[in-house]
């Protein structure tokens, strides 16, 4: 029997339906602030994660992503049902919601002041997100950073923060009482658990703010935290290897990204501790 | 200033720039965006006044040259550098579409 | 994704004084780097978010792997191919200076990095045995030739299977059982067949490709007009080493995962 959940997030609805308990548990445990709407609002992403084949569903069992009747992915494990959504559900924002600049960044509020932290994978952007958000900065996302098109400003697009093997473990004994979703292990990723956000981040999700900074992190083993200035040329060159969408827009991401890299400035950053993180990043919007 | 041959050789070809280009000028360089190919190219910025001067009207090899070398402001031994580094600029965007020559 | 001028070797940023070319060809993204040092950079524009796959490949939390071909996936030409499909066929041997009769060990005198066929790796030396036309043989890793690793001898699978004729990677016509994995992995934790077959075929694709980057000036050569223009297998053969058996069994039809890719990212 299948279970259905509307969930509007920042810019987006999505509706999730499932008949698959872990999937329900999760989106229970961490979507708990969130509001769900029993309102027949307009859906922008129709989900439904399940079983297809009748076989799958009793040996190796596995599970499939639909977006409305479209499986655009193989079937994984069923142990890792809700990873999978989640990152489907980035995989629609990310190929349909081009009313937005698009970058592969964690994104993160203060006082009014977005910075955007593009990062390779591996680069540790999404375990430095969720110790920020959960230090007095307010989560926009740890994926995606949306510029709107119109006016630029970065919307926030605030779900659950994606750790992988030891950040995991790092980010549990940095945060009290984290929320964890069920691990999934022997993913292509390793192991993997979604972070449930803060909670002031997801009742303020429809805030939207202008973008103050970009810093461009990396985690260096015992490296004392270090912010260094990255040309605009340079810092232009990064972000277009950092967007989802740039060969879409084109000249329209062309301008927006010239535009604001005129009014910006740009940093390479290089951190091992937390504590010192959130001091040199709290330093550049207090 | 004495025009080198292969200048000569080129004297009724004018440089254009693409109408489907459009570039932004920034402290370190210039970026371009190809409206036809949807790529973005970027050149240092002492080839500001060169990009400039073509987003305006379309030059001779040698008036670019000319400009090129007064906004360098190198002196008279750096000459045949400048030059090498002009005539490698004229190659590297002629072929990747950002200007072309015409009669 | 922006597409950029990548080795085999390293994974570089943006490419300097490259020309790039808005066609669909994938390969035709390579370009060389000017011979002085470069004054223009250019990061060309290819549709690779266009592609479903290649932009999940580049989220982070990616756990999936796609039906879909992706710009930035790896397509390659599978163990069949290379004994007698369109590889064999087409004389892609010549391209990569070998035979099907060339030494196993000789694989690793062609590419920098691991050695994955020296008895100090996973596998015991003597691995496992196999019909070679009829007769039960032992596969010798320190004798074998590539066709051996390969299975091009291994008539009992291929006509029990169907063709071993595969050419270019399609989801519908290949399985598990194609490449020998299931059928010959009698004892999954000592049988490692197929994990010497995909090894194997992941390195000849390595070879290829690396042929291709080495030789290509502007454009490719006319020898290697008979490629597919998906063919894309830039990785490294540390990370065929270290890549198990499910990953690599994926190498030549869907794609090595996003995690063993050098070069999507981003997507990304």
């Amino acid at each position: 029997m299948f279970a259905q959940f509307t969930l509007p997030i920042g810019p987006f609805i999505f509706s999730i339906k499932t008949d698959h308990q872990a999937v329900i548990d999760n989106l229970s445990a961490l979507y708990a602030d969130y509001a769900f709407s029993e309102n027949s609002l307009f859906i922008d992403f129709p989900i439904t994660i399940t079983t297809r084949s009748m076989l799958r569903r009793f040996i190796k069992p596995q599970i499939d992503f639909l977006l409305d009747e479209f499986a655009p992915f193989k079937p994984l494990p069923k142990d890792q049902s809700f990873a999978m959504l989640e990152w489907g559900m980035n995989w629609c924002i990310t190929t349909r919601a081009h009313q937005f600049l698009i970058l592969h960044a964690g994104t993160i509020e203060k006082n009014g002041r977005v910075v955007i932290m593009p990062a390779e994978q591996g680069s540790g952007k999404s375990t430095l997100t969720a110790a920020m958000v959960y230090s007095g900065w307010r989560l926009f996302s740890d994926e995606l950073a949306l510029i709107s098109l119109t006016n630029s400003l970065v919307h926030p697009c605030t779900r659950p923060i994606n750790l992988k093997n030891d950040s995991i473990e790092v980010i549990n004994n940095y945060v009290d009482n984290a929320v964890f979703s069920t691990i999934a292990k022997d993913t292509h990723k390793g192991t993997v658990a979604l972070l449930k956000p803060p909670k002031e981040s997801v009742e303020r999700m429809l805030e939207a703010a202008p973008l103050h900074c970009i810093v461009f992190p990396k985690y260096v083993a015992n490296a004392q935290a270090k912010l260094t200035p990255v040309s605009q040329i340079a810092a232009f060159q990064q972000l277009i290897q950092h967007s989802f969408n740039y060969h879409i827009l084109g000249g329209e991401a062309f301008n927006m990204i010239a535009n604001l890299l005129k009014n910006i400035t740009c940093y390479q950053f290089e951190y091992s501790d937390f504590e010192e993180a959130k001091e040199i990043l709290s330093s550049l919007v207090d | 200033m004495q025009i080198a041959p292969d200048f000569q050789k080129n004297s009724k070809m004018y440089v254009t720039i693409s109408t489907n280009i459009k570039s932004v000028h920034f402290k370190e360089g210039i970026a371009l965006f190809n409206n036809f190919t949807g790529n973005t190219h970027f050149l240092p910025s002492l080839f500001n006044s060169i990009i400039t001067a073509l987003a305006e009207t379309s030059s001779s090899r040698e008036t670019l040259f000319a400009l090129f070398l007064s906004d360098s402001q190198k002196n008279i031994s750096e000459i045949n550098n400048t030059k090498e580094e002009f005539q490698q600029f004229i190659t590297e965007a002629l072929k990747s579409g950002i200007i072309s020559e015409i009669n | 994704m922006t597409e950029q001028k990548n080795t085999l070797k390293e994974k570089s940023g943006v490419s300097p004084g490259i020309n790039s070319s808005s066609t669909d060809s994938r390969r035709k993204f390579l370009t060389k780097v000017a011979v002085g040092a470069p004054l223009l950079t250019t990061i060309a524009s290819r549709p690779v978010w266009a592609g479903q796959c290649t932009l999940s490949g580049n989220l982070s939390n990616n756990v999936s792997n796609h039906d879909e071909t992706t710009s930035c996936s790896m397509w390659g030409y599978s163990g069949g191919s290379w004994c007698r499909g369109h590889a064999n066929n087409n004389d892609f041997w010549s391209l990569i200076g070998l035979t099907k009769n060339s030494p196993l060990s000789q694989i690793d005198t062609l590419i920098d990095g691991a050695n994955i066929f020296q008895k100090n790796s996973f596998d015991p030396i003597i691995d496992f045995q196999v019909k070679l036309q009829g007769t039960l043989e032992t596969f010798d890793k320190r004798i074998a030739l590539i066709g051996d690793a390969l299975g091009c001898n291994d008539t009992e699978v291929c006509e029990l299977e169907g063709s071993c004729d595969d050419s270019l990677p399609n989801i519908d016509d290949y399985s598990f059982i194609n490449l020998g994995i299931l059928k010959q992995n009698k004892k999954p934790k000592t049988n490692s067949k197929g994990k010497w077959k995909q090894r194997t075929t992941a390195a000849l694709n390595l070879l290829l490709w690396q042929a291709m980057n080495d030789a290509f000036d502007g454009c490719l050569p006319s020898d290697f007009d008979r490629v597919h223009a998906d063919f894309y297998f830039n990785t490294t053969m540390q990370i065929i080493k270290d890549a198990d058996v499910d990953t690599l069994s994926y190498a030549n039809r869907t794609g090595f995962p996003e995690k063993f890719q050098n070069v999507c990212y981003n997507k990304h």
